[in-house]
């Protein structure tokens, strides 16, 4: 692995993702999708306590309704996958609903996958405003177990990419990061 | 075209979730589902009303989408465009009953 930050491919692929909500038709071939789904299981979780299950969903009837009523859904995804939380594990080691360790897990699992459908050039979004209730039952969850974010994937429709006008400026990591501690006078580009 | 009825299931079902999110989501979440909701209604309905109204709506089918990425940064603005709507149809039904429509 190039250790120069500028030639790194880890690197690189992170500074170039983005957000893609509009899809072509195609399916994605289930090898794929494996490898992404693949490492959401690798990612970091608080402990090594693992709550989080991936559900997979490919049936277009499926994808149409979990769009339906998901208001954060702006395309046609042709893949879900829906990181849940297993909260009778969570409860048996005495997490519940308000630690909040259960929802930064989600996110890096949410984190891997997202990079590695970039990485193998599939487009992806995450998206948390759907009704849990109605995903839950169109997933067929049992009760002890609820739908945390939904990735929507698919190739991207590159004719849609970059509708919105880009910021004056835009935001740089020198904008929001200090070095050694916070200082109320701007960020430093350099540390002291 | 006759509205389907896919096109009125996807509108209740956004409806009500985005009314269910709302309790946990930014408020101002509300305007843009609101405004996206208006924007399919016009849409769905531009064809089945008058010709007059019809254009009208026909014109907001488009004009709240093109509007949607000004809402965050140039929110003076948005008002402003939603206060325009308003106005169109203030006007329209202003004007609907001096026709005695």
């Amino acid at each position: 692995m190039a250790t120069d930050p500028r030639r790194n491919k880890i690197l690189e692929a992170i500074r170039s993702r983005r957000v893609t909500r509009f899809f072509e038709g195609d399916p994605i071939d289930r090898s794929i999708l494996q490898a992404i789904v693949e490492t959401g299981r690798w990612s970091p979780a608080a402990g090594n306590r693992r709550f989080s299950r991936f559900v997979v969903v490919t049936t277009p009837r499926t994808i149409e309704a979990i769009q339906m009523l998901a208001p954060g859904i702006d395309g046609l995804p042709t893949a879900l996958i829906v990181i849940c939380v297993d909260w009778e594990l969570a409860g048996s080691m005495g997490v519940d609903t308000n630690h909040p360790t259960v929802y930064y897990d989600t996110a890096m699992a949410a984190q891997n996958m997202l990079l590695a459908a970039h990485a193998l050039d599939i487009g992806a979004g995450p998206v948390t405003s759907f009704s849990k209730a109605a995903v839950s039952l169109l997933l067929n969850l049992p009760e002890w177990m609820s739908p945390a974010m939904i990735l929507c994937l698919g190739h991207p429709d590159r004719s849609k990419i970059s509708r919105k006008t880009k910021p004056a400026r835009p935001l740089r990591w020198q904008d929001i990061t200090w070095w050694e501690r916070y200082s109320a006078s701007e960020p430093d580009d350099e540390p002291a | 075209m006759p509205i389907s009825e896919k096109s009125i299931l996807e509108l209740v079902a956004f409806l009500l979730a985005s009314a269910r999110l709302l309790e946990t989501e930014p408020r101002d979440y509300g305007q843009m589902r609101l405004m996206a909701a208006a924007a399919r209604v016009c849409d769905m309905t531009a064809d089945q009303v008058t010709p007059e109204l019809g254009q009208i709506l026909a014109r907001f089918a488009d004009a709240i989408p093109e509007h949607q990425p000004h809402r965050l940064r140039e929110p003076e603005a948005y008002l402003a465009f939603i206060d325009d709507c308003c106005r169109e149809l203030a006007r329209y039904l202003q004007e609907s009953a001096n026709n005695g429509d």
